[in-house]
């Protein structure tokens, strides 16, 4: 209640800041010399046609991503209206929009460059392994809201779009150090060159070491980091009408982490055990872009993905192969049409161990798909209609078709009214499907005082588990009352069928590892459904040249029905809807000090998060990034994170995990460029 | 509950994000887009263009540009002001064969794939082409906006130039950043 106290205090002295003229002379008949005294401020750097987009859009640009001093993604992702970021431990992240947050938010899809990275063996992302140069991104587009017509299936919740820079625009040599407490050491070396007219590519390498968490006592845990990640990209440029891109990522991971497992033996209790988590992965893509005319292009991708993982829970290895076609065309005046076409084939081999048992290790999967939008535009009502429809095959789940309609009104350029409706869908996991997983055990007499047998609680995949289906409703409005001042609020009403739900079954002896338990299984099935609805703000206000506010606010209700609730252990209507924070606000004002001097200060909010059997308080935090930059090719940097608290928990992952405390964090970072 | 040491650091936190913005406070502020167009304008202003460009006194300058956006829509405001002698007429080039009647071209960087393209349809020897993204100079345009030291300045690809029959004034390039081959 204190932090809503202190939340409300903080906007109300930041509304009553009194906003800076707008002067409106006529700049064109100044000349040159008067021109060029006048200061510029980089307020909007915003594609323009994203501001006019009928979707709830946020594009976190390069500007951005160096300010906030990230050194991973997820750290970008914080702040971002709409998204909730929580740290779990050193090297898990749990990000989700709209609600669902977990290790693996299953309703967030996630590319990078147009390829996914969200894993079908789980349904999730590991953003662990997304290890790029923060520097070679060019912006991250957020999507809240789906965007399975164009993006397919998983994009339920919302869709992040990560977007790296052509070679051309990371040319020359880039090194950058860094060192602190939590972040124990980075380094980073790029270096762009031409191999060729017309040809521009660059080679990069990064490697990262971070230091533990604490747990709830307080004490140092076992899980520390060591990253490693190369990749290069060339583009080239054919005629005036064509390019070539060649990418290329390969990554290896030394992680350690704690895990609760189930007591095998006696005395059958739960215990933490430390353990390796080593991974390998790699990507390769090509794609290959014409344009057929002024208003017409053509692109062709194909990318090969791999990654091997490997932990004492499970083994993985899994190859991906993915082909996609799209075309971009003007049919008639007012029409833009975009249809495309894909298809994607994967083989997992994955190992059993104590913990999850597997009955056949290999598996092969295949999803195609094809899709059609269409944008109409009436420029006499100043609308824009779209309309479009993917239809997707997995061998997961049958043919689901995933429509949308989205209308925007844009009288004129300060004002963007929207709203749509879409469909998208969850299609099942292979761990849904087919795992089974050795939750907890109880030892005997634990819970039934008569039952001499020790107890082990098992989620046991299903292959009849259907796809999860949302049913989206949107409204959002998009303002700019003054050239420094912008608004964005969007609402959203989302309803959920065929959610994920657990039925308890009929307990039963085996015996597993020489030892007899009575199994207490879980059966998946798809009981759950209800509706969540909720409101994003945000607000940014240039409050002179070298200053500038952004304050975002985001507020959410979930309500979920089991039709077939079971008197399990695990409530799993309460492990979705309240791992999710109600509330989250930030607010970062960001300055420039002098010419070489910059200033970021970032606070940040968010509320009560609850498990079955506890509860992450609300928090309020912040971070600070002071940067100078003694010459043009060099910056120097301290940056601060987490910095109101010595160490907080954030976020309990899902099953077999060690809660851990995020400790402060400071660092110093240095950049040279040539 | 917030203990009291953790209360203070908060609100320290918080005075120093708000004291931040005071230090800075400073004159009006003008929309980066009012300024591009007002550029572009006087640049114009500033370029000669072949005597056999226009064929009679009333021609008109045709200030073409294409793609949507903020500029796009600043760069409207010079309708009717005058370039060379000539009124200018802001045009937005719908297919091919418009662009060959263009004096000057803005191209939005939202549609950097085109700018070869676009290039390759205009009269280049007598078209004044600006952007404001790095990647328009190495395509192969004229002048590129950019912002430096919280000013906006602009370069000129020399290269390029010369390879036209347009003549920008000495007082131009002056103030210009010259480029001779961008990356």
């Amino acid at each position: 209640m204190r932090n809503i106290n202190y939340l409300t205090a903080l906007l109300s002295l930041f509304s009553c800041l009194v906003l800076a003229d707008n002067e409106t002379s006529d700049l064109a008949d100044l000349d040159f010399d008067e021109l060029m005294q006048i200061e510029i401020t980089s307020v909007s750097k915003k594609s323009e046609k994203l501001s006019e987009a009928a979707a709830a859009v946020y594009v976190v640009t390069e500007h951005e991503i160096r300010r906030s001093g990230a050194t991973s993604i997820p750290e970008a992702l914080k702040l971002v209206p709409g998204v909730d970021v929580a740290q779990i431990d050193p090297n898990k992240w749990a990000v989700s929009i709209r609600g669902f947050n977990g290790r693996l938010a299953n309703k967030l899809l996630v590319l990078v460059d147009g390829r996914s990275v969200y894993t079908p063996t789980y349904s999730g992302v590991y953003w662990e392994y997304l290890d790029y140069l923060m520097a070679d991104i060019e912006r991250i587009e957020v999507i809240r809201g789906p965007g399975a017509t164009l993006w397919g299936m998983n994009a339920v919740n919302g869709v992040i779009n990560i977007i790296t820079k052509e070679a051309a625009d990371t040319q020359g040599g880039r090194l950058s150090l860094a060192a602190g407490n939590e972040l124990r050491g980075m380094a980073e070396i790029r270096q762009g060159f031409e191999p060729a007219e017309n040809a521009q590519m660059r080679v990069y390498a990064k490697g990262r070491s971070l230091d533990e968490s604490l747990d709830l006592s307080e004490t140092d845990q076992d899980n520390g980091g060591d990253y490693l990640q190369t990749g290069m990209r060339l583009d080239i440029q054919h005629k005036e009408d064509q390019w070539l891109t060649f990418q290329g990522d390969l990554y290896r991971d030394d992680l350690r982490q704690q895990h609760t497992v189930p007591g095998f033996e006696s005395p059958y209790t739960n215990r933490v055990v430390n353990g390796d988590i080593d991974a390998l992965g790699g990507n390769l893509g090509i794609s290959w872009g014409q344009l057929r005319g002024l208003d017409s292009e053509l692109s062709v991708k194909f990318n090969y993905d791999f990654y091997d993982h490997q932990d004492l829970k499970y083994s993985e290895r899994r190859d991906t192969v993915n082909f996609e076609l799209q075309h971009q065309f003007v049919p008639f005046n007012d029409h833009e049409l975009v249809w495309g076409a894909g298809y994607r084939w994967s083989r997992s081999d994955a190992a059993s161990s104590s913990i999850i048992s597997i009955a056949d290790p290999v598996e092969h999967s295949d999803i195609w798909n094809a899709f059609i939008q269409d944008t109409i535009r009436f420029p006499e009502q100043k609308l824009s209609l779209t309309l479009g429809t993917k239809l997707e095959r997995s061998s997961y789940s049958g043919t689901e078709l995933q429509p949308n309609i989205r209308l925007s009104w844009v009288p004129d350029q300060q004002l963007t009214v929207w709203g749509a409706v879409s469909r998208a869908v969850r299609t099942p996991s292979r761990g849904e499907s087919e795992f089974i997983l050795n939750v907890g055990s109880a030892p005997p007499f634990t819970l039934d005082p008569s039952d001499p047998l020790p107890t082990m609680l098992q989620i046991v995949g299903n292959k009849g588990f259907q796809s999860e289906w949302l049913d989206a409703y949107e409204l959002g409005i998009r303002w700019q009352p003054q050239p420094v001042v912008a608004v964005d609020l969007a609402a959203f009403y989302n309803n959920y069928s065929d959610l994920r739900s657990y039925n308890m079954g009929s307990a039963s002896t085996q015996v597993i590892k020489g030892e007899t338990f009575l199994v207490i299984p879980l059966e998946l099935d798809n009981n759950i459904h209800g509706y969540s609805q909720g409101l994003e703000l945000l607000t940014t206000w240039q409050a002179a040249p070298g200053s500038r506010f952004r304050l975002v606010y985001s507020i959410i209700d979930i309500n979920l029905q089991d039709d077939a609730p079971s008197a399990s252990a695990v409530n799993p209507i309460s492990t979705v809807a309240g791992r999710t924070s109600e509330q989250l606000a930030s607010l970062w004002g960001s300055f420039d000090l002098s010419s070489s001097l910059e200033l970021d200060l970032r606070l940040y909010y968010a509320g009560e998060r609850s498990w079955p059997d506890s509860t992450v308080s609300s928090y309020i935090d912040g971070d600070l990034r002071l940067a100078w930059r003694p010459l043009s090719s060099l910056e120097l940097s301290v940056s601060g994170r987490n910095l109101l608290d010595s160490a907080k928990q954030e976020f309990i992952a899902e099953p077999w995990s060690v809660p851990s405390m995020i400790e402060r964090s400071v660092f110093l970072q240095g950049v040279l460029t040539w | 509950m917030l203990r009291g040491g953790a209360l203070r650091l908060r609100l320290a936190f918080f005075c120093l994000l708000i004291t931040a913005a005071e230090v800075n406070s400073a004159p009006a502020v003008h929309a980066l887009e009012t300024l591009k167009a007002a550029y572009m304008y006087n640049m114009a202003k500033f370029t000669r263009w072949p005597a056999s460009t226009w064929d009679s006194p009333d021609g008109v300058f045709q200030f073409c540009v294409y793609g949507s956006g903020r500029v796009a829509d600043e760069l409207q405001t010079l309708h009717n002001k005058k370039i060379a002698g000539h009124s200018v007429v802001v045009q937005k080039p719908l297919n091919e064969a418009d662009f060959r009647q263009c004096h000057a071209l803005y191209i939005d960087p939202s549609e950097h794939r085109r700018y070869r393209y676009i290039l390759s349809l205009i009269n280049r020897s007598a078209v004044l082409t600006i952007s404001d993204d790095t990647r328009f100079l190495r395509h192969g345009g004229l002048i590129n906006l950019v912002e430096k030291d919280q000013r906006l300045r602009f370069e000129v690809n020399m290269r390029r130039l010369s390879q036209t029959e347009l003549k920008l004034s000495s007082k131009l390039l002056k103030i210009a950043i010259l480029v001779d081959k961008p990356r």
